[in-house]
């Protein structure tokens, strides 16, 4: 037996079974020398990789999230942070997996089904039930194996941060002291001069004005202008330069006839008798007979008729009270009857799904649909607006490449697009209208590759339908104004700063004896001016921040004493604050309080334990594979 | 090999082979599928111990009540050979040093840092172990805890605590620096408290 596999196994048969062999092999050895090798890794984390789908996967989720806090729209330009801040929390995760198993932590089945259990579209009637969560499971194409093992990662990554933030510690003394500070109320005085006080006394020569204006020309100067020719392109411009046949119109039309019917409505009042256990159709028939031949004979009117219900089994409602109502909201068979009949008509009593039925009609309006030739304009809007939607895409590829490639003119671009390149009017950064009012524009208007390269601008994207690339036309560099042109403001200037410049050698001035004496009396009738801020809180938020951070940045007084700084706000004011009290909170913290420090002190570990894992780990970021499109 | 071997001296070649390395064979076998299978079980055992552990601290971390001394030696147990036992000791080193009971804390984390192993929750637990001996008024253990080395992300809250030592220690100068660093050396905004601190120690005057 040996002997005869022995000589088969020459033949072609051996070059098939060497064939079958090599298959598998071929197959995984491909496989490992196209995507091994971290060749189309974003990071590589103590080998592991995180691959450019991951990334895009938590780019698109990310994206979702946000979509749904801004309501729907995401700014533009979005992108390149959210794929950096997406790539940054997903190797956050996989460091901290790493540390979780390499460490031996792995999350118990009893928390793993807490938060299935907690999950709302896992559950009916409030409870989780097993079915429902088979059932999301099936739809979304998932297994519960592969969904729970997810779910068990995701806990076991966070178990050991969780753990740092859920035991920070504060000593009760740290607490306390904290919380004394934080709650700390200081009584201070102020006195403050304005700038405006010393303004109105300033009085300044024409000198004075003119060395101003010569030694700042730049303060001076026009603002630099451009004139921009560019080409724009939008949805709606492009559907103007669209035509339609009137075949391709009518072809929309008995497409969508649907959206061309306007539903007939109708208002009525009727009178019905029910048909109940105790009265069968043929009693409840007469019983409406008996009232149709009342106002047929004209003993009654329809309206009498429907006051004087005889029992509980008629019931009557009146049209105007119900107002129109739209063909196809009420029951078939009665909407039917209506119809049948004529605006001011009794109909003879009908069998309906409610019982039998004795109507009047008061208005009706027919169902009518628009012809052809009526809904002709509207139309050709709707279809020009849909050609033009699919057209787009393909010219803003045409305008982006024609005047990319060519970008020394935008004439390839019109041609291209076979839009007319326009010429804007002069503007400025801050004198631009329209079109030119957007940021990104303007940016690109006055770029150095526009301004000083000359060549064409990126293509901008003013709205998602609205495209344009501009170019330089005209460029007015900044000119020198006269004097006479711009006296009333280099004045201005010149007052602001001598009484800036007063009003601080002042503040010096009574700070320095103000501070020696240790009182205000020093500053004599001005004394009165001192204003008291008694208990002032950290969190005051009357008195200017700046006032609040430097009252509470001096040291404490000596009892009966005050201690001073001096203060000098960005608009010029300025004023000495005296520290005459603090006031530390006694109260031992609450719970509440103690708590809010840990979890203070907790956060703060978390986030350097965070890095401090990074840090630990062998973390490589190409970041150049990140930006490349696909 | 010999070709010109007929099929029976073949088959008497194996035989003789099979006497002598029979056994071997054999045993060799068993020892590498007891090995494999004895593996699997350890693997096994090891998450269901660490599934175990971890369920049972989860429970302890959700009751949050203020958990008796038997009650955290029967967890460690409970969790023992498992990161989970050192997660309970930081806990009870939280509990006892909100009750004040600073002796308990640093036992505690003492015995979580004896448990090596993690790297990083070594550090944590340093870093907390200096801030309750500071509490604690032991201000040259503190600074020994705090001058051994750390990894960098925690150099913010290192100088943080530096400078609690110094302000405990009335060095208002050395306090005031360590806070500045430390505000410096956080990332992102820095905490409120960290300010306030800093503001505390005041200036002039």
């Amino acid at each position: 037996m040996l002997q005869s596999i022995h000589d088969n196994a020459k033949g072609w048969i051996a070059y098939l079974i060497v064939g079958l062999i090599s298959i598998p092999f071929a197959l995984f050895g491909i496989n490992e020398y196209f995507s091994g090798g971290g060749n189309g890794a974003i990071a590589i984390i103590d080998g592991e990789e995180v691959t450019k789908r991951e990334v895009q996967q938590e780019v698109s989720s990310q994206r979702q999230r946000m979509a749904a806090m801004f309501g729907g729209k995401l700014p533009q330009g979005l992108d390149a942070g959210l794929r950096q801040s997406a790539l940054e929390s997903l190797i956050n995760r996989k460091v901290a997996a790493q540390h979780a198993s390499h460490h031996g932590y792995r999350a118990s089945n009893a928390e793993v089904l807490g938060i299935i259990h907690g999950v709302p579209q896992f559950q009916r009637d409030g409870q989780f039930s097993p079915e429902q969560y088979n059932l999301v499971m099936q739809s979304a194409g998932r297994t519960r194996k592969s969904y729970e093992e997810g779910l068990r990662n995701s806990v076991t990554e966070n178990q050991f941060l969780d753990a740092v933030s859920d035991t920070a510690l504060v000593s009760s003394l740290e607490a306390s002291q904290l919380h004394q500070l934080d709650s700390q109320k200081r009584d201070i005085e102020v006195f403050e001069i304005k700038v405006a006080d010393i303004l109105k006394d300033i009085v300044i020569t024409d000198e004075a004005i003119a060395t101003y204006y010569k030694e700042n020309p730049k303060r001076f100067q026009t603002e630099e202008q451009v004139s921009l020719a560019y080409v724009e392109l939008s949805k709606d411009s492009l559907a103007k330069t669209l035509e339609a046949s009137n075949d391709d119109l009518l072809g929309y039309y008995q497409d969508d006839t649907e959206r061309f019917i306007t539903k007939g409505k109708f208002k009525a009042s009727h009178i019905r008798v029910s048909i109940t256990e105790t009265q069968d159709k043929a009693q409840a028939m007469a019983k409406a007979e008996a009232i149709y031949q009342s106002i047929q004979s004209g003993k009654k009117t329809f309206e009498q008729a429907m006051e004087a219900g005889e029992d509980d089994t008629v019931f009557a409602e009146s049209g105007e009270v119900i107002g129109f109502i739209k063909q196809g909201v009420i029951a078939a068979d009665f909407e039917k009857a209506v119809f049948a009949g004529k605006a001011g008509e009794v109909s003879a009593p009908v069998e309906t799904t409610n019982g039998i039925e004795i109507i009047k009609v008061l208005a009706l309006v027919a169902e009518k649909t628009q012809s052809f030739e009526d809904a002709k304009e509207e139309i050709r809007k709707s279809y020009l607006a849909e050609e033009a939607d699919k057209q787009f895409d393909g010219m803003y590829d045409k305008l982006k490449n024609a005047s990319f490639e060519n970008d020394g003119s935008l004439d390839p671009a019109a041609k291209a697009t076979g839009v007319a390149i326009q010429t804007s009017a002069l503007f400025s950064r801050t004198t631009a209208t329209g079109i030119f009012k957007n940021r990104e524009l303007i940016e690109a208007a006055f770029s150095n590759k526009v301004l000083n390269a000359g060549i064409n601008s990126a293509l901008i994207e003013l709205t998602p339908d609205h495209i344009i690339v501009v170019r330089l036309a005209e460029h007015k560099t900044p000119k020198p104004r006269s004097l006479d042109d711009v006296k009333d403001k280099v004045t201005e200037l010149v007052k602001n700063k001598q009484a800036r410049e007063q009003l601080k050698t002042k503040i010096d001035g009574l700070y320095k004896t103000v501070s020696e004496a240790g009182d205000f009396a020093t500053l004599g009738d001005d004394a009165s001016k001192v204003v008291k801020h008694d208990g002032l809180e950290r969190s005051n938020n009357e008195l200017s921040r700046q006032l609040v951070t430097a009252a509470f940045k001096l040291s404490a007084p000596e009892e009966g004493k005050k201690v001073f700084t001096q203060l000098t706000n960005a608009n010029g004011d300025a004023s000495i604050i005296a520290l005459t009290a603090v006031k530390d909170n006694a109260e031992e913290p609450s719970e509440e309080a103690q708590n809010q420090w840990a979890n203070y002190t907790g956060n703060r570990e978390r986030v350097a334990t965070m890095q401090a894992l990074r840090e630990n780990a062998d973390v490589e970021i190409f970041i150049d594979r990140l930006s490349t499109e696909q | 090999m010999n070709e010109l071997k007929t099929d029976t001296e073949k088959a008497e070649e194996i035989k003789r082979w099979w006497k002598e390395n029979g056994i071997s064979v054999i045993v060799g076998s068993a020892l590498a599928i007891s090995a494999v299978l004895g593996w699997q079980k350890w693997q096994a055992y090891q998450v269901e111990s660490a599934q175990n552990s971890s369920a049972a601290y989860a429970q302890h971390i959700k009751k949050e009540a203020s958990s008796t001394s038997k009650e955290f030696s029967a967890l460690k147990k409970a969790t023992s050979s498992s990161p989970y036992a050192a997660l309970a000791a930081l806990d009870a080193a939280k509990q006892a040093s909100e009750q004040g009971d600073n002796k308990t804390a640093i036992t505690e984390l003492k015995w979580a840092i004896s448990q090596g192993g993690d790297k990083i929750l070594v550090e944590v637990a340093n870093i907390r172990l200096a801030r309750i001996y500071i509490a604690d008024k032991q201000y040259d253990l503190a600074k020994t805890t705090l001058n051994q080395g750390y990894s960098t992300a925690y150099a913010s809250l290192i100088e943080e605590l530096k400078g609690d030592l110094y302000r405990a220690q009335n060095k208002s100068k050395e306090a005031a620096e360590a806070y500045t660093k430390a505000i410096q050396l956080s990332k992102g905004q820095p905490p409120r408290y960290l300010q306030m601190k800093l503001d505390n120690i005041g200036e002039g005057a």
